[in-house]
C-alpha cells in the first residue's frame, strides 16, 4: 500500500486576503492543489488524500471543488481536520491517524510544481541548484540537504546555503510508524521544538540512525511559497495581446507599393523578445488588421521565428485596443495594462 | 608577545609567544586561589583519557607569589560552537568519544551519600529556601538515596566550552577540583549545556539546527548510560546531579533574566527526575 498525502491545512499566512492559496487558479485554469501533483506519477499511489481543514470546507467549499477536479478517481480522499495545525508535520500526523494509512507514504507540498521520479522510501526529492538553469526564490529560506556518493542525505541544513541540493517539499517515509514516532518525539520534546517541519522529523532520523534517506533529483521545479512567488508565475503566465503591424513587422497598409502582400520585414529584436516571453510561459494571442486572406502567412511567420501563438485575431478595426479585464486579491490590482510603442519602435525599452 | 583570552575561573589567562611557540598561560589572581589552581594543575597532568585529548602542561611555577602553569595552546573551536554546525552523521561519532570518557565502570561508592548531603547543606545556606521551585529541589536533593554514584575519574567542569575541537581531536581544558570525582558529575555538566542549553542561555532563541543536534546527541548519551548495568539508576543520579548543578548557580546570579532561566530550569529538571521522563 502506498499512499500519497497533499496537506492543505495551513492558514495560508503567506496569502493574506485571499481564499485559501491550494484553491487559487493557475494561469492554465487549473487550481494550485491541481497542479501541485501533476508531476507526480499518480498511478505509483494506491490511496491519495488532500487533508483540509473544516474551515475551508464551510468557508470555500474546498471539499466540492476537490471532489469536482478529483471525484472521478476512486483512489482519491479528502481528510478534514476541525482545526488548523500548527505545523505541516502535525497534519500529517493527524492525517495518518484519521485515514487510519499504513505502510509506505509520501508527502508533497501543495504550493509548488515538482516533477520527479518517485521511487522507494525512505527518500527526499531534492533540486541541485547548480545545474538547474532556472532562478529559486528565497534561496535562504530553504532547507539544503548534504547528499553523499551513494546518493544518501547525510544531512539537513536549515535556511543556510550549505550545499547545491535543497529540499523541495516531497517526503517518501518506508512506514508510517517511522513517522509517527519520531513526529510524536520531538512534539512532546520538552524544551520545545517550534514548529516542527517534516524536515526536521528527517533530520532526527537520519541523526538518530534510525533510516537511511535517499536522494531523488527533480527534474521540473516551480515554487508558490508566497503570493510573490505566484505573482512571478502569474506574470510568467501573462497573455500578451499584441498587434502584429508596426510591433513585429515594419508596418504596412492594404493598399500602396509595399502593401500586405509584400515580403515581411520583422523587426527582430521585437520578434525575439516576444519568442522569449512566450518560451517561459507568456501567452501569446496575435492581432491584426489585416483580413483572413493572411493568416496562413502570418501563421507562417510566427511558426519560422519560433512563437507559440494562442490565438491569431485578424480583422481588428484599424482604432485604438482597450483591453479591459477584472481585479481581486487573487489577481490584482492592475489586472491589466496596456503598452503603447512608436511605429516599427524598439519593444526592449517598455517590456 | 602576549594576548588576554577570555577565560570564566577567574585565572588569568594569557596567550604567549616565544620564539616559535605559542603557549597559554594561567596564573592565579591572588594568593588564596594559589592552592586550587595548582589542583587544577596536577588534574590536567594526571588525567587518563583514551580517545580525549587533554592540553599538554609544559611548566609551573610562582610569579611575584602567585601560582601559574603553562599549557600548549590548541588553536580550534570548542564543542559548544562545534555542535552548530556539526553533520548529523558526525554526532553518533562524537557520542562514542564522549562516553569513552563516561563509561569506566567502578564501584558504588557507599561514601558519596555523606559528601553529596553535605554539599547539600552548603548549598541550602546560600540560596533563598522561600521560593518553591528551590524548596523542592532541595527537598528531592535530600530525600534521594545516592547509592548509585560511581567514584572515579572527572574533569570537573565538563562543559560543551571546556572542550576544543582541533585535528578531529577533542582535548579538554580548564580542569577543576570538585566536591567530589565521577564521571557521572562530568555528564550532568555536560547535560546542563546540551539539554538545559545553560552555555546558549543569552541567545533570543536556539537555532532549530543546534536544538536538533543537542537532542540527537543528548538522546544518543542517554541510550548509551540505559544500556549500561543499572542504566536507570545511574542516569537517575546524573539527573539529581543536574538538579545540585542548577541550585550551585544561585548564589552567584545577579541578573533577573538569568535567575529566571534557573529557575525555569529547575523545574525543569525535577518534572523529569519525577516521570523519570530520560528521552
Amino acid at each position: 500500500m502506498k499512499t500519497l498525502i497533499v496537506p492543505c491545512a495551513g492558514k495560508s499566512s503567506r496569502f493574506p486576503g485571499m481564499k485559501p492559496k491550494y484553491l487559487l487558479t493557475y494561469p492554465d485554469g487549473k487550481l494550485m492543489v491541481e497542479k501541485a501533483i501533476e508531476g507526480i506519477e499518480l498511478r505509483d499511489f494506491d490511496r491519495i488524500i488532500i487533508t483540509i481543514v473544516k474551515e475551508h470546507e464551510e468557508m470555500y467549499d474546498a471539499r466540492i471543488i476537490l471532489e469536482q477536479i478529483f471525484g472521478n478517481q476512486s483512489k482519491f480522499e479528502i481528510v478534514v481536520l476541525d482545526s488548523f495545525t500548527s505545523s505541516q508535520s502535525e497534519t500529517i500526523a493527524l492525517t495518518l491517524d484519521k485515514a487510519k494509512v499504513e505502510g509506505e507514504f509520501w508527502v508533497k507540498d501543495s504550493d509548488n510544481y515538482v516533477k520527479a521520479p518517485i521511487g522507494e522510501a525512505n527518500a527526499i526529492v531534492g533540486l541541485n541548484i547548480g545545474t538547474y538553469d532556472h532562478e529559486i526564490n528565497r534561496l535562504g529560506t530553504k532547507s539544503f540537504l548534504i547528499v553523499n556518493e551513494q546518493k544518501n542525505i547525510v544531512d539537513i541544513i536549515e535556511k543556510k546555503i550549505t550545499s547545491q541540493y535543497i529540499c523541495i517539499g516531497v517526503y517518501g517515509f518506508e512506514d508510517t510508524s517511522v513517522f509517527m514516532d519520531a513526529y510524536m518525539k520531538l512534539s512532546k520534546e520538552k524544551n520545545g521544538m517550534g514548529e516542527i517541519y517534516i524536515s526536521h522529523v528527517v533530520s532526527y532520523l537520519i541523526g538518530r540512525k534510525i533510516c537511511v534517506f535517499k536522494y531523488i533529483e527533480a527534474n521540473e521545479y516551480e515554487d508558490w511559497g508566497t503570493v510573490e512567488d505566484w505573482k512571478i508565475v502569474q506574470k510568467k503566465h501573462a497573455s500578451y495581446i499584441v498587434n502584429l503591424d508596426g510591433v513585429l513587422v515594419h508596418n504596412r497598409s492594404k493598399y500602396g507599393i509595399m502593401n500586405w502582400d509584400s515580403e515581411f520585414i520583422t523587426i527582430d529584436s521585437n520578434v525575439e523578445r516576444l519568442k522569449m516571453l512566450s518560451d517561459e510561459g507568456a501567452q501569446i494571442i496575435i492581432t491584426s488588421t489585416r483580413d483572413e486572406s493572411q493568416r496562413d502567412r502570418i501563421c507562417e511567420l510566427l511558426k519560422q521565428n519560433g512563437i507559440l501563438v494562442h490565438q491569431l485575431i485578424l480583422g481588428c478595426n484599424f482604432s485604438p485596443q482597450i483591453v479591459i479585464n477584472d481585479f481581486s486579491a487573487s489577481n490584482q490590482y492592475p489586472s491589466c495594462s496596456a503598452v503603447s510603442i512608436p511605429r516599427n519602435g524598439n519593444l526592449k525599452d517598455y517590456i | 608577545m602576549k594576548t588576554e583570552l577570555n577565560g570564566h575561573s577567574g585565572c588569568g589567562l594569557k596567550l604567549f609567544k616565544q620564539y616559535n611557540t605559542v603557549y597559554v598561560k594561567k596564573s592565579s589572581k591572588e594568593i588564596e586561589y594559589n592552592e586550587r589552581l595548582k589542583a587544577q594543575c596536577k588534574k590536567q597532568k594526571e588525567y587518563k583519557a583514551d580517545k580525549l585529548k587533554v592540553v599538554s602542561v609544559l611548566r609551573e611555577g610562582y610569579a611575584n607569589g602567585l601560582f601559574y602553569f603553562d599549557m600548549e595552546y590548541i588553536s580550534g573551536i570548542t564543542l559548544a560552537e562545534y555542535m552548530r554546525n556539526i553533520s548529523l552523521s558526525e554526532i553518533q561519532n562524537l557520542t562514542n568519544l564522549l562516553m569513552e570518557h563516561h563509561s569506566r565502570r567502578n564501584f558504588y561508592d557507599r561514601q558519596a551519600k555523606k559528601i553529596f548531603l553535605k554539599k547539600i547543606k552548603e548549598i541550602e545556606q546560600k540560596i533563598d529556601l522561600t521560593n518553591s521551585s528551590i524548596k523542592e529541589a532541595v527537598k528531592i536533593l535530600e530525600e534521594y538515596d545516592w547509592s548509585y554514584v560511581i567514584h572515579s575519574n572527572c574533569h570537573g567542569d565538563f562543559t560543551l566550552e571546556n572542550m576544543i575541537m582541533a585535528n578531529n581531536s577533542i582535548y579538554l581544558i580548564d580542569f577543576l577540583d570538585s566536591f567530589y570525582d565521577s564521571w557521572q558529575i562530568d555528564f550532568a555538566k555536560m547535560l546542563q549545556d546540551i539539554e538545559l542549553y545553560w552555555h546558549y542561555r543569552n541567545e533570543k532563541e536556539i537555532d532549530i539546527n543546534l536544538a536538533l543536534r543537542l537532542l540527537i546527541l543528548k538522546e544518543n548519551l542517554i541510550d548509551r548510560v540505559l544500556e549500561m548495568d543499572e542504566g536507570e539508576h545511574l542516569l537517575e543520579t546524573i539527573y539529581h546531579i543536574l538538579l545540585l548543578n542548577v541550585l550551585r548557580i544561585f548564589p552567584y546570579t545577579k541578573e533577573e533574566k538569568t535567575w529566571i532561566f534557573l529557575i525555569a530550569k529547575l523545574d525543569y529538571v525535577k518534572n523529569i527526575i519525577i516521570k523519570k521522563d530520560w528521552l
